[in-house]
C-alpha cells in the first residue's frame, strides 16, 4: 500500500515536470521570435489586389 | 490569397502576400494588411511641448511621445533613422502598450497631451487613432508630429481626433522632395491644406540645409504660400540641419542663414517665425505682430517669461495672439 502511493507520487511528479518542460518550450519562442513581438492587427485604408490610387 | 494595395499614402504600395510596404511596417499576412507595430511603441519620452516644435499650443507643458518603427519616408539627412528606417522586427527594443495604456501611463506621468512623434505617425496610424480616441475621452489633447505625407481620406478622418500639428514643409521644391526624401510636394501642401480646415492647431516646420534648400527666394516662395493657404498667423519655425545618416557632407546650418530665412518670412508677412536647433537672441520669443510687445521669452525649450493674457492676448494693446494658450 505504501509502494503504490510512492509509485504514484512519484509518477505525477513526472507528469508535473514534464508538463513544465512543455510549457517552457511553448512559451519560449513568444518570447525569443521576432514575429511573435509584432502586432497583427489589421490596418485600415487598404484594398485587395491591385489598385491605381491616382 | 493574393496582393494588397495600401491607400494610406500617396504612394499606394501594392503588397504581395508576405512582403511588407514601402514603410516596411505595414504587412501583408493571408491577404490582409497588418500594421504590424500596433501597440508596439519603440521609443517613449516626456518631452516639452516647445521640442515637437508648438511654440502657440499649451506651451511649458510636458507631453507623452511616443514613436514605433517604420516610415514612408527616407529621408538622407534623417535624425532618428535608427528608428524610421527599420521594421518593427528589427527593434531591440519593443514595449507592448495598448492605447489606453498609453493614455493611462500619460495620466500618471502628469502629461496632458500625447505626442505622435519621432519616425512618421502616419505609418503606425491605427494605432495613432485608437489612441487619440481615448485620450480625448479622457480629457486630453493630442498631437501630430508629420512630414504630411498622406492621403486625402485618411487625414480627414484622423484630424477628427488631432488637437495639433506640426508638419514639415521641406522645401518648396518638389525636385528637394524627390531627392532628398523619397516624397513628392504636392500631397504635402494638400495635408497642410486639410489640418487648417479640419480646424488642427497648425504650426510649420522647415529644416534648413546649406545648399539644398536655403535659397532665399524659394524661402520667400514657400513663406508667400503658407501666408495664403495658411494664415499669416500660422507659426514657422526654421530649423537648423545637424550632418546625420546619410548626409555628413554637409556643414551645420550657420544662425546667420536661419536669421535670413526668418527675416524673408517676416517681410512677406508672417506674424509668428522662429528659429530652433541653434542659439539665438530672439529667433525663439513671440512677439505681438501690431506692438512688438514681448509675449512669450524663450531658452532653447524652456519658457522664461510668459506675458500673455488668460484670454491669449496681448497685454498692451489685446491683439488676440492665435494659438491653443493655458
Amino acid at each position: 500500500m505504501k509502494e503504490t502511493k510512492h509509485i504514484f507520487s512519484q509518477t505525477r511528479r513526472r507528469f508535473l515536470a514534464m508538463l513544465g518542460v512543455l510549457g517552457t518550450m511553448l512559451a519560449w519562442p513568444a518570447r525569443g521570435s521576432s514575429k511573435s513581438r509584432l502586432s497583427r492587427h489589421e490596418a485600415t485604408f487598404y484594398r485587395k489586389g491591385r489598385h491605381d490610387n491616382n | 490569397m493574393g496582393e494588397v494595395t495600401c491607400e494610406l499614402c500617396p504612394r499606394g504600395c501594392v503588397i504581395p502576400e508576405g512582403a511588407s510596404g514601402d514603410c516596411r511596417i505595414r504587412v501583408n499576412i493571408d491577404g490582409k494588411l497588418v500594421a504590424t507595430t500596433y501597440g508596439r511603441p519603440s521609443s517613449i519620452h516626456i518631452d516639452p511641448i516647445e521640442k515637437k516644435p508648438l511654440n502657440h499650443f499649451r506651451p511649458a507643458t510636458p507631453v507623452f511621445s511616443i514613436a514605433t518603427a517604420g516610415c514612408n519616408l527616407h529621408c538622407l539627412n534623417c535624425q532618428n533613422w535608427q528608428l524610421s528606417q527599420s521594421g518593427g522586427e528589427d527593434m531591440e527594443t519593443i514595449y507592448r502598450l495598448e492605447p489606453a495604456h498609453v493614455v493611462s501611463l500619460a495620466r500618471v506621468q502628469g502629461c496632458q497631451s500625447i505626442a505622435y512623434t519621432y519616425s512618421d505617425p502616419i505609418v503606425f496610424y491605427e494605432y495613432v487613432y485608437d489612441t487619440s480616441v481615448l485620450a480625448h475621452e479622457a480629457g486630453m489633447t493630442n498631437v501630430f508630429v508629420t512630414a504630411g505625407y498622406i492621403n486625402k481620406k485618411p487625414l480627414r478622418k484622423l484630424c477628427k481626433v488631432l488637437d495639433a500639428s506640426n508638419t514639415d514643409l521641406k522645401a518648396f521644391d518638389d525636385g528637394f522632395y524627390r531627392k532628398v526624401t523619397s516624397a513628392t510636394l504636392q500631397p504635402v501642401l494638400d495635408a497642410l491644406v486639410i489640418q487648417r480646415e479640419e480646424g488642427v492647431w497648425l504650426e510649420v516646420t522647415n529644416l534648413v540645409i546649406p545648399t539644398l534648400n536655403d535659397d532665399l527666394a524659394m524661402i520667400r516662395r514657400m513663406s508667400k504660400w503658407i501666408r495664403d493657404n495658411l494664415g499669416e498667423g500660422t507659426p514657422l519655425h526654421f530649423s537648423g540641419f545637424t550632418p546625420m545618416y546619410r548626409m555628413r557632407n554637409l556643414p551645420h546650418t550657420p544662425t546667420t542663414v536661419l536669421e535670413q530665412a526668418r527675416n524673408e518670412a517676416l517681410d512677406v508677412g508672417l506674424h509668428y517665425v522662429y528659429i530652433g536647433n541653434v542659439h539665438s537672441k530672439d529667433g525663439s520669443n513671440t512677439y505681438c505682430p501690431r506692438d512688438g510687445t514681448l509675449l512669450i521669452r524663450r531658452t532653447g525649450h524652456h519658457v522664461d517669461e510668459y506675458h500673455l493674457t488668460e484670454d491669449g492676448r496681448c497685454p498692451v494693446c489685446r491683439e488676440t495672439i492665435p494659438g491653443v494658450w493655458l
